[in-house]
């Protein structure tokens, strides 16, 4: 486990301005990643931040800073360097934008679009925010109380959704085109895990649900060429 | 649109909060200059939300209207009438007028205290229920209005017990208790679940219909300001660069600040990535405003002219931005 972390795979955590240590220049910060992975000499070391730094858009003489002398989109940026420091093939960003502002998030969503392109790394990016993944992401999954419930191709779960929780967290978002039309919305909340029931989990909550729902839980299948749907009705839905 | 009636007025109201003087003290005397000159007129019956970056003054201006803060300069009435007055029984008469829901459910209520305590409050702080059946009975109204019933389930409980979607309408509860006019919402769906945040939409705006209500809604979401708003007000660092009608304003935004807000959005359909941002730099603090248009060393159209700083200026109907290129740019 200690050989994968950070060399094959990293994260970027949520709170960047939280991740940081305050009290260290953030130099010494991803240093201390990159020689607790592997053995290189303070020189390269420092070359190597420099070059992260570019990279990620920041001037490579602001690793001296402390944390508290960058913005938060700055921040953000360090903590996207700090992950890429030992060329991992997978990067787990964890609401990398959700404490940024608009444009910011902007700026951020785009150096990692372009990272991930110039350094052909794989990326998982966790977020309840579905334009953030309606601008990056290739492939989605969907979850809902602790399962996934729709998986496949961003384009055809975006267009068509077939899962009843997918269908209605589209349709409770405001869009910036377009009529103001009433929002639909999921009425009641998520289900107790700690009494799991027999029951497809989001079946209290699903206006397509009937008496089978209560009694068998759908097995995520595939239905179609990209995409797999946990839901005993998806056909049903599909043709509506 | 026509221009209705206005409940609140705003003229060149300017709030300045002194840095605080640290261990260093390299900032001694240097102000925030968190509201800049905002001049700005609340319809009644009307959603005005006001939209823009973190640090823009949005809150600090919103909690103005609460009367939280005192101006350094300008003024506010409500109705007509002075709402900094210093009769303090003319305070208190406005002040029941003018409720807040905050971005917190969490925060925003007192865990010690029932659900019941919680709402009724602003009735006992008012003094405006004569008796305790009174007052439950009242409680238990707001409480069916906000659609936590049977309310007799919910008023015995502690703000723990619900979940984060009841907690935001239990503080809708109590701002509506008291009958007000104006209720201030801060960032009211912010930090809830997607899933629930429609909910909550949906009930300010039948609340709104139903009691006769005017907003003033504060978001950095431009999807949520767009479908809630009847006007959209756009701030940065301390002034309102754009106001008009919501959709006018996100279709034909006429700001170079609003069109980069705007071309930052991620679209909601992946068919339609867009890549091509409308600005550079990042916010400048707001101790030291840039002179002239605070925008223009941001943006991408500055010239000359834009060292004096432009006023609001009508780019449509209803329409104001301010900005020398007015409709040029568009």
């Amino acid at each position: 486990m200690k050989g994968i972390r950070w060399k094959k795979m990293s994260i970027i955590f949520q709170g960047a301005l939280n991740s940081l240590n305050p009290v260290l220049p953030v130099k010494e910060q991803i240093a201390e990643a990159i020689e607790a992975h592997e053995k290189t000499e303070q020189k390269n070391v420092a070359e190597r931040i420099s070059t992260l730094f570019t990279a990620v858009g920041l001037e490579p003489t602001r690793q001296e800073n402390y944390p508290h002398e960058f913005s938060g989109g700055m921040k953000q940026r360090v903590m996207i360097a700090m992950a890429l420091a030992c060329n991992p093939e997978l990067v787990i960003a964890d609401e990398p934008t959700t404490a940024l502002d608009v444009i910011v998030q902007y700026q951020i969503l785009d150096l990692i679009r372009s990272l991930r392109d110039k350094l052909q790394i794989s990326m998982i990016l966790i977020t309840h925010d579905l334009s953030v993944i309606a601008e990056l992401c290739d492939v989605v999954a969907v979850m809902y109380a602790g399962k996934i419930v729709e998986y496949g191709n961003i384009f055809e779960i975006f267009e068509k959704p077939k899962h009843p929780y997918t269908r209605a967290l589209l349709k409770s978002i405001p869009k910036m085109e377009g009529s103001r039309t009433r929002l639909l919305f999921i009425s009641g909340s998520v289900p107790d895990l700690t009494r799991p029931t027999p029951a497809c989990r989001f079946y209290a909550r699903c206006s397509y649900a009937q008496k089978i729902c209560s009694e068998v839980e759908p097995n995520l299948e595939q239905v179609a060429g990209n995409v797999s749907v946990a839901c005993h009705f998806w056909r049903q839905i599909d043709k509506e | 649109m026509s221009a209705a009636e206005p409940l609140v007025v705003i003229r060149n109201i300017k709030k300045l909060f002194p840095v605080r003087r640290g261990l260093f003290d390299r900032s001694k005397g240097k102000l925030i200059h968190a509201v800049d000159g905002v001049d700005v007129e609340i319809r009644k019956g009307e959603v005005l939300s006001l939209v823009g970056e973190s640090g823009c003054g949005k809150t600090t201006l919103a909690r103005l209207i609460l009367h939280l803060l005192d101006p350094t300069e300008g003024n506010i009435t409500f109705d007509g009438r002075d709402l900094f007055s210093r009769n303090r029984a003319e305070m208190r008469k406005l002040r029941q007028q003018v409720q807040a829901v905050f971005q917190d459910p969490y925060a925003s209520l007192d865990p010690k205290k029932t659900i019941l305590q919680v709402v009724s409050e602003p009735l006992v702080v008012n003094g405006l229920s004569k008796d305790q059946l009174n007052l439950s009975k009242l409680v238990r109204e707001s409480l069916t209005a906000v659609g936590l019933s049977p309310p007799e389930l919910y008023m015995g409980k502690f703000p723990y017990e619900l979940s984060g979607g009841q907690r935001q309408r239990v503080a809708i509860a109590r701002a509506i208790v008291i009958n007000p006019r104006l209720i201030v919402a801060d960032e009211p769906v912010s930090m809830l679940d997607v899933s629930i945040r429609a909910e909550i939409l949906m009930l300010m705006l039948d609340l709104k219909r139903d009691l006769n209500l005017t907003y003033v809604f504060i978001t950095h979401d431009l999807a949520v300001a767009r479908y809630v708003s009847d006007r959209m007000a756009v701030m940065y660092l301390g002034k309102i660069v754009e106001i008009g009608p919501a959709e006018e304003v996100c279709a034909r935004p006429v700001h170079p600040y609003t069109r980069a807000l705007l071309s930052a959005l991620p679209s909601a359909d992946p068919r339609t990535r867009h890549r091509g941002i409308q600005v550079k730099g990042e916010v400048p603090n707001a101790i030291q405003i840039p002179t002239g248009c605070r925008f223009r060393p941001r943006c991408l159209y500055a010239f000359e002219k834009c060292m004096t700083e432009p006023s609001l200026v009508k780019v449509g109907h209803d329409h104001y931005a301010a900005c020398y290129l007015g409709q040029e740019i568009t």
